[in-house]
């Protein structure tokens, strides 16, 4: 019964150990931040899933729907006094053609940068660079709107059931494997004259800054932001 | 007679509880929930996909088969999107979001055919498939894990963990094969029901099974011969037998659409025949485009295709084979520009000038537009230098 008692603890405090960390790039082109220019702010791209006690994850609506919400709101409250201003657009409405294939080509360039340049298999030609870009094109995601700049922004991350935490418990008790869910926000911010990302950032949600609620979700923005270079 | 007992029967419920519409989940903190919320984000990317035929013409063939089968009510839940890809293919995601591939409008003979497909499809998203499979998935998983709890207490080798594992997906493909099985029930029903000729859904997969039959490649030609327990979807052959089962339980309407499809494919008949031999399956090319030129597409453009796939498969004697297939072509009703060209590039190899010339220049006065215009323009001012000399 001790040694189950002592897996418990351990397992316990694996849970409550995760903290927020960040992990700020900047490109490695040239690149003279323009302060009083607006930038255009994507709604972010969101999924939220429970990790069930088998392992599997399933999508829940709800929680990306109010993730997403509450993103946006932090990210509109977090950057209302910049210089510069801002301009919220909805990911999904209806603009040309040509902007819907720029949104999606970020979104792929934006999955590249993360696999490649977060989560550690490094290409052999970007070790000393850092410069991704999504080409001059960009551009024509300002419309007539005169931005500059363009913030995308996209969230995963899962959340263990109850069924999980008592099987992670049993699981360290018995030697076997443990999961744990987590949420990460990623941003990236373009400059739409070069389509370069100049400024990006991978914040890991601590337990306190839970996106589902708007005062966790502000939390978790405010560690993405920092550094942000305008 | 117990089997077609049992057909009769499984047909005679399905009319009665004709399919419904499915709607949008109201509470938004289920699992189907979740399952919508994905879909609708994949629709998103897919809605604005290079790959899909946005034709209003086409778009409307395929939808009025389709609404003519489910009824209006739960067509209006359907968005199709035709998806340019030279696959015998079609799927159903379950917020209605329905997609047709190219090569199954190319392989379909007639309005019948196709209405059989997409009323699996249909099947698929009016019973929830993708929720029911993905719940026992779940549970599936769940029973996995109990299980190789339990072989662990008791002390069982960890072999007996895998074995639980392998069992537990072998259960879930069977699961699968049932649902698809109930799709094509469906798709019968429904199919049938419209007044169309009910053998034709059989037809779909001896028409699939002759395909594969000619292929080139020997994987091609033995798939679907023998049962395999991890498959998602049954035999084509046990299918044949379901729906011939079903046919024969139905007075059959006499109705194939034959006329109305092939009008509906013909103007995309040069561009889906050039994609399909991108796969380089020459043998099932030949035998697929001979086929098209059966069912009455015209028979100039499935000539001069066939001649192309034997001038890509360079075995002995294809090049004879494809001449012959151009020149062919040249006396048929519907041969595109482009078997001028092919013949010319033919004539200018064996050095018959005066022939390439000519060739050359029908093909430009008949496609003054074609890309390579300039390229075809230096041939023949390089061959009228040389016939002048």
């Amino acid at each position: 019964m001790r040694q189950y008692l002592f897996f418990f603890v351990i397992a316990a405090a694996l849970l409550l150990s995760a903290c927020g960390t960040t992990q700020t790039k900047v490109t490695t082109n040239e690149f003279v931040a323009k302060p009083d220019a607006i930038t255009l702010i994507y709604t972010p791209n969101v999924e939220l899933s429970v990790l069930m006690a088998t392992g599997l994850t399933e999508t829940r609506a709800d929680w990306s729907t109010s993730g997403q919400e509450n993103i946006t709101n932090s990210l509109k409250t977090a950057l209302a006094n910049r210089s510069g201003g801002i301009i919220v657009r909805d990911r999904n409405e209806t603009q040309t053609a040509r902007q819907v294939q720029l949104v999606k080509l970020t979104d792929a360039v934006l999955q590249t940068s993360l696999q490649y340049d977060y989560y550690g298999r490094g290409l052999p030609t970007q070790k000393d660079q850092y410069s991704r870009s999504i080409g001059p094109g960009a551009i024509n995601l300002a419309g007539d709107s005169g931005a500059k700049y363009s913030l995308m922004v996209l969230a995963r991350g899962s959340y263990q059931s109850g069924g999980k935490v008592a099987m992670n418990i049993a699981m360290a008790a018995l030697g076997g494997p443990v999961q744990f869910g987590g949420q990460n926000l990623y941003a990236a911010l373009i400059d739409l004259e070069t389509g370069d990302i100049v400024w990006s950032n991978l914040a890991t949600a601590a337990p306190d800054a839970d996106m589902r609620d708007p005062g966790g979700a502000d939390k978790l923005v405010q560690s993405l932001l920092k550094d942000f270079p305008l | 007679m117990i089997k077609y007992l049992v057909s009769t029967l499984i047909a005679l419920t399905l009319f009665t509880t004709s399919a419904y519409a499915q709607s949008r989940p109201e509470d938004q903190s289920t699992d189907e929930a979740g399952l919508w919320y994905k879909m609708d984000k994949y629709e998103q990317a897919l809605k604005n996909s290079g790959a899909v035929i946005d034709d209003p013409e086409l778009n409307a063939y395929v939808r009025r088969v389709t609404c003519d089968i489910t009824g209006q009510e739960a067509c209006d839940k359907l968005r199709i999107y035709i998806i340019q890809e030279p696959i015998f293919n079609a799927s159903m995601a379950p917020n209605g979001m329905m997609t047709v591939y190219s090569g199954l409008l190319l392989r379909s003979e007639n309005e019948a055919q196709m209405a059989c497909v997409l009323g699996h499809e249909y099947g698929h998203f009016a019973e929830k498939h993708s929720l029911e499979g993905w719940r026992r998935a779940k549970s599936t998983s769940q029973w996995m894990i109990g299980l190789q709890f339990a072989a662990a207490f008791a002390g069982l080798p960890p072999e007996m963990g895998q074995v639980i594992n392998q069992v537990g997906s072998l259960l879930f493909y069977r699961y699968n094969r049932g649902q698809e099985t109930e799709a094509d029930t469906i798709g019968f029903n429904l199919t049938a029901k419209a007044d169309y000729h009910a053998d034709e859904c059989a037809n779909v997969w001896k028409n699939l099974i002759s395909e594969n039959e000619n292929s080139s490649f020997k994987s091609k030609r033995r798939r679907g011969k023998w049962f395999n327990p991890y498959s998602t979807h049954p035999l084509p052959k046990d299918r044949i037998n379901e729906l011939e089962a079903l046919a024969a339980s139905y007075s059959s309407g006499q109705k194939t659409g034959r006329d109305n499809h092939i009008a509906a494919i013909t103007p995309y008949l040069e561009n889906w025949m050039k994609a399909e031999l991108l796969a380089r399956d020459f043998d099932s090319n030949i035998y697929l485009f001979e086929q098209l030129k059966a069912r009455g597409f015209p028979p100039g453009m499935a000539d001069y295709y066939v001649g192309e796939a034997y001038r890509l498969r360079k075995e002995e004697g294809d090049r004879a084979r494809a001449v012959a297939m151009w020149e062919k072509a040249m006396t048929q009703e519907g041969v595109p520009a482009s078997v001028h060209r092919a013949l010319a590039e033919h004539y200018r190899k064996k050095d018959r000038k005066a022939d390439a010339l000519a060739s050359y220049q029908t093909y430009l006065a008949q496609s003054p537009q074609a890309e390579d215009r300039e390229l075809i323009l230096a041939y023949i001012n390089r061959l009228n230098k040389q016939l002048a000399n």
